[in-house]
């Protein structure tokens, strides 16, 4: 037995969410609903104790009858992810980390790092990493109208598909590093449930005072640039490339710097509607 | 290696290969490095059997790509091979020469140059899993280092590099 085994496990439960078994367990019962509102979108409640991999939160604080206090600690497998006195950051990595573990290891999906909106029936892919601008480009083109489908993950299924990864909006204020969590509805838009094909792709990052000049890439530049925002890119190789592949058959890529959203977003869409030419 | 005698091989071992319309797109699984190659770099790589000189591999590219190629594009195609790692036996650069895609075009002029297209290969670092993730970087306010970045950690309310 591992040591993390011999800490003293309360309770626990086990998910599923595309294609794997995820099992979760706490040192304190009193906290899993806490624990499950963290799962990440699409999961469900599976039976039986096997799992792909098997998460771990041992619950910290005051340490009774002592001035002591204990850290939140985050396991994976047997290994310590991270410890903390804050019960909010504790919950943020475990969350953070199951995300992941999604992201990276679900068999039949592969998970871009992307924001998703659908407009006239395609999806419009914008992948970056963080600070990209992604959020609020989406969040200006699901108040244009557009149907939501995640400001994180595209999720593309064998089919070359992308799949809704609905989660609220993390938009930052100006300023502000701290993420505010917006419920798409807040913004009067709609959420977005059937597979869609891939339309278009845009590369961008916000620079200031830039204008939208979009230019057209080729499918191999749209194929790196997907490569380069695929979580699994270096474990699941093959399969990334081969679905990447598959939608730069479909889909058109641009790249362009991004003026402000809300400048960018009536030109985005008459190039969309004018089917890129 | 003298480039009279010089014969090319393509790497093959630890690649995994996508044909993207004219282009080529090259995942290498060792460096985890992805490669596009343009259509003439794509066409020299494909002729570059270990048998065929330089000046049969101008030939051959010439037949597939339905247009005169100059030596000079061949040899610039072979050293951007050569630095992506997909030759067996690659072709150093000559330190005494002007390589490059500028010095090609003075040599070439711009008329001939526009009849092909210049050799080009687009290289990036796949990214790990936490990379691709989102994440905090260089600089950013955070509370806990595993909202940085991999490889940086959380000092005195930044993310930072160790």
């Amino acid at each position: 037995m591992q040591s993390v085994d011999r800490l003293g496990w309360a309770a626990g439960t086990v998910f599923a969410a595309y294609g794997l078994r995820i099992g979760v367990r706490v040192s304190d019962a009193s906290v899993l609903e806490q624990v499950r509102a963290r799962f990440p979108y699409g999961w469900r409640s599976a039976r039986g104790p096997e799992v792909t991999r098997l998460f771990s939160l041992r619950v910290g604080g005051k340490v009774t009858g002592s001035r002591a206090r204990q850290f939140h600690v985050v396991f994976s497998g047997f290994a310590r992810l991270y410890r903390s006195e804050d019960w909010d950051e504790a919950l943020d990595a475990l969350e953070s980390a199951l995300r992941r573990e999604v992201a990276e290891h679900a068999p039949r999906h592969v998970f871009l790092h992307a924001g998703v909106v659908a407009f006239g029936g395609k999806a419009l892919l914008i992948p970056g990493r963080s600070f990209s601008g992604k959020s609020t480009l989406v969040a200006a083109l699901v108040r244009a109208g557009a149907t939501y489908y995640s400001d994180e993950f595209a999720v593309l299924g064998e089919d070359g598909r992308v799949r809704p990864f609905l989660k609220p909006l993390s938009l930052r204020a100006p300023g502000e590093t701290k993420q505010a969590q917006v419920p798409v509805e807040s913004l009067g838009g709609v959420v977005g449930r059937t597979p869609l094909e891939v339309g278009a792709v845009l590369i961008t990052r916000h620079e200031a005072g830039s204008l939208f000049k979009p230019v057209r890439l080729s499918g191999g530049q749209l194929a790196l640039e997907l490569l380069n925002n695929a979580v699994a890119a270096r474990v699941r190789p093959r399969a990334v490339m081969t679905l990447l592949h598959r939608v730069t058959r479909e889909a058109r890529g641009f790249a362009t710097p991004r003026p402000e959203a809300s400048s960018m977003v009536p030109e985005l869409l008459r190039l969309l509607e004018s089917n890129g030419r | 290696m003298k480039k009279d005698s010089y014969k090319p091989t393509a790497r093959k071992r630890r690649l995994l290969i996508e044909q993207v319309e004219a282009e080529t797109l090259v995942y290498d699984l060792d460096s985890h490095q992805a490669h596009c190659l343009n259509p003439t770099v794509a066409a020299v790589w494909r002729h570059c059997d270990g048998r065929a000189s330089v000046g049969a591999l101008v030939q051959a590219t010439s037949v597939t790509l339905l247009q005169p190629v100059d030596e000079a594009v061949v040899e610039l195609a072979l050293v951007q091979l050569g630095t992506a790692d997909l030759l067996e036996n690659p072709l150093l650069p000559d330190p005494s020469a002007t390589s490059g895609r500028r010095a090609l075009l003075k040599t070439l002029g711009t008329v001939a140059a526009s009849a092909v297209l210049l050799p080009a290969v687009l290289t990036i670092l796949a990214p790990t899993a936490a990379d691709a993730s989102t994440c905090f970087g260089v600089g950013h306010a955070c509370t806990t280092t595993f909202q940085c970045c991999n490889g940086l950690v959380c000092s005195a309310g930044s993310c930072i590099a160790p």
